[in-house]
């Protein structure tokens, strides 16, 4: 059947009413929504390219501040070429918009700086050049870094913000700005910005073993003194005293000199002032040594002992019978107050009723135990006063055993005006006393005193130690709060640590032993003094490792 | 002679003429075409930013394990040798960790200054679609992008003080 354009017309009629029109705004809306989702993909993929750059830029600025940290690290852990460590001490605040009064220690003149310094006569080696490498810099080495058709070359370049020293925890905080820029000059625009944030650990270092105090004080009178071998004279004082040093030339070798009364050029030189800083813990040789304990007692009691070369009367205070002589040798039980004579032949000798020796063995200190473990004995006085020889057997059969001679209280003293204090070799006699080795170590027999009135006066001290000539041959001194009388011109191996040393007959004190050996290696090996623990001249370094780098954006 | 409405009013001849057809057709051709474009460009995009992201991450992975090297070489004191502490570094690095041929990134040491070792690492930006090559280029064609690291090395401050 044939079908008629009029029926033709007809089925196309049938379209329903309500939806003719609607062809075109369909066509609009699929036109419309493909423009838009035809602009949100090219808007993504700007954005995409935006976010690229833009975290291109932070990492740039975070690499930059972390460069820069290492540049200024690089610069103050140099020693080799100018050692200018003495700014790790210092604080300095770079501060662009600082509220308030900037500390910049770091550009202070000589005056000023001194007396801020913990070491103030160390030398000032900042010059221009390398305080502008610790202050800032370029970092790109010419390079171009995001080469993306902009018209400027994209550069890294640090500041540093601030430096801040806090001397309680030896810490050092580090701001450093890090910056990812384009262009130069005044066109130069900052793309790329981040605030890191470090905090070091500062480590102390004695160079040398010449570096270490082996004469220390916080008052001396040095007269003739001087120091045979390596080693420093440490001139220990605090923040108030430093204002000697905002003064030109308060550092010179003659005005320290003059300031200590020493007439020695040779000892003004080695004289060392050191800020803020004490004196080793006399604690150090209490915790690796035996204490010395009266015997068999329950409980137990530390031995205390009194040691007098003329003492007129029995330990008990009695006046002795007609041809016996006073007891040199007199201990106690800390808790008792009677004491017992440990006066025998074997301790003892005397020519003529006068005593010429008197010796601590070994097998009778310590109850006699045969370590090397170091052997501490509680000392509530020694009087060797009528030429007598007081020698202290520092070895036993397994070798060097050291001996602490530790002052009781603050009132007693160690004196040697007329006598000898000295280490005995080991030796297999335990009958009679023993002479003084005649190659003694200094480092086995310390004398360690942590009480004392601190006194500035050599006429007034309490808890001092008096010797002259050659009556203390060779011994270790730490008397942080005592006092060091030299009563006549003398001679001694050893180290001189104490409060205050009054030494105007002078001493001439050599930092060998007999044997050749450095006592200042072997303190430190015999009492494990490691690189944590420093006592005279001294470097410091920023140490990394005990913080985390934080970045932040501003 | 009377013309016929575009509209249709529906009481005549109703639907479009084959210009207005071919018209629309032409409109939803360049339409598509474009939407096509944007999607492809897009897309492009996407993929670019994820090579970028890995891109970046390999290379803060190895700036990362050069540090680790750095602190684990602390207390060792043979770096203190007359030819310096960034010469010794750099041999451990590339001893310990070797840069990788197979990334899209080069490595490269400059251990002139002997307390600082400065690395530089070059790639060819995930978004530029021209260069290919030569990413070691310091004259830093169009589309290079560099990082710079520098450290000092950790156990310089272990080194005896002369």
């Amino acid at each position: 059947m044939m079908i008629s354009s009029r029926q033709r017309t007809n089925r196309f009629r049938s379209i329903p009413k309500e939806a003719e029109g609607l062809a075109l705004p369909l066509a609009l809306m699929i036109g419309a929504l493909l423009l838009v989702a035809s602009a949100g993909l090219v808007v993504k993929m700007m954005m995409l390219r935006s976010a690229g750059a833009a975290e291109s830029y932070k990492q740039l600025a975070e690499l930059a501040g972390g460069n820069g940290l290492n540049r200024i690290l690089a610069k103050l852990n140099d020693t080799q070429t100018s050692d200018i460590s003495y700014l790790w001490r210092l604080s300095q605040d770079q501060e662009l918009d600082s509220t308030g009064t900037s500390i910049r220690q770091w550009d202070l003149s000589e005056t000023s700086i001194r007396p801020l310094m913990e070491q103030p006569c160390s030398a000032l080696n900042l010059n221009a050049n390398t305080k502008s490498i610790l202050l800032g810099g370029d970092l790109s080495h010419g390079n171009n870094l995001r080469s993306d058709g902009r018209k400027g070359s994209v550069a890294i370049s640090y500041r540093l913000r601030s430096y801040t020293y806090s001397s309680g925890d030896s810490k050092a905080t580090f701001y450093i700005e890090g910056y990812a820029t384009q262009g130069s000059g005044s066109d130069q625009q900052v793309i790329g910005r981040s605030l890191l944030t470090r905090v070091l650990a500062l480590k102390r270092s004695v160079p040398s073993n010449d570096d270490w105090g082996v004469f220390a004080a916080k008052t001396m009178v040095l007269g003739p003194s001087t120091i045979t071998g390596n080693g420093k004279i440490l001139w220990l004082m605090d923040t108030s005293a430093a204002n000697r040093f905002g003064v030109l030339g308060a550092c010179d070798s003659s005005a320290l000199g003059s300031a200590l009364g020493s007439n020695s050029t040779s000892m003004q030189a080695k004289i060392w002032p050191v800020v803020g800083s004490d004196f080793p813990s006399p604690g150090i040789f209490d915790q690796l040594s035996a204490v010395d304990q009266v015997p068999a007692s329950n409980p137990a009691q530390r031995r205390i002992w009194n040691i007098d070369d003329k003492r007129s009367t029995t330990c008990s205070g009695i006046t002795p019978a007609t041809g016996a002589r006073g007891e040199a040798i007199c201990t106690r039980g800390e808790t008792s107050t009677s004491w017992i004579s440990g006066e025998t032949s074997a301790t003892v000798t005397r020519v003529n009723g006068t005593i010429s020796t008197i010796t601590l063995h070994a097998d009778t200190i310590c109850n006699g135990v045969n370590t090397s473990q170091p052997c501490l004995i509680w000392m509530e006085s020694i009087q060797l006063r009528n030429g007598a020889t007081l020698s202290i057997e520092t070895a036993n059969t397994t070798g060097p055993r050291p001996v602490v001679l530790r002052m009781l209280r603050p009132q007693e003293t160690i004196a040697i005006t007329n006598g000898k204090l000295c280490q005995a070799d080991y030796s297999s006699i335990t009958t009679s006393p023993l002479p003084c080795s005649n190659r003694p170590s200094a480092e086995n027999m310390a004398i360690v005193a942590s009480n004392g009135d601190s006194s500035t006066s050599c006429s007034t001290a309490t808890q001092t130690l008096k010797f002259g000539g050659t009556s203390l041959p060779a011994a270790i001194v730490l008397m942080p709060q005592g006092t060091i009388s030299i009563n006549g011109a003398a001679a001694m191996n050893g180290l001189l640590w104490a409060g205050t040393i009054c030494a105007s007959p002078g001493v001439t004190l050599t930092t060998n032993n007999s044997s050749g050996t450095s006592i200042i290696d072997g303190f430190k090996k015999l009492w494990k003094w490691d690189d944590s623990m420093t006592f005279g001249r001294t470097i410091t370094r920023g140490i990394r490792g005990t913080g985390l780098d934080l970045f932040r954006r501003w | 002679m009377k013309h016929r409405p575009i509209l249709r009013d529906g009481s005549s001849d109703s639907g479009f003429s084959l210009v207005e057809v071919l018209i629309a057709g032409i409109i939803l051709f360049v339409l598509v075409q474009s939407a096509n474009r944007a999607l492809l460009v897009g897309m492009a995009g996407t993929s670019q930013s994820g090579s970028r992201t890995s891109l970046e991450a390999e290379i803060l992975n190895d700036i990362e394990s050069i540090q680790a090297i750095d602190s684990s070489l602390s207390g060792d004191i043979s770096g203190c040798g007359a030819s310096g502490g960034s010469s010794y570094l750099a041999n451990k690095v590339e001893t310990l960790n070797p840069a990788s041929t197979t990334h899209s990134w080069t490595r490269q040491l400059d251990y002139s200054d002997p307390t600082i070792l400065t690395i530089t690492y070059s790639f060819i930006m995930p978004e530029n679609t021209t260069l290919t090559s030569n990413v070691t280029n310091n004259t830093s064609p169009t589309g290079i992008e560099k990082r710079l690291v520098e450290i000092n090395p950790s156990f310089l401050t272990e080194c005896p003080i002369k």
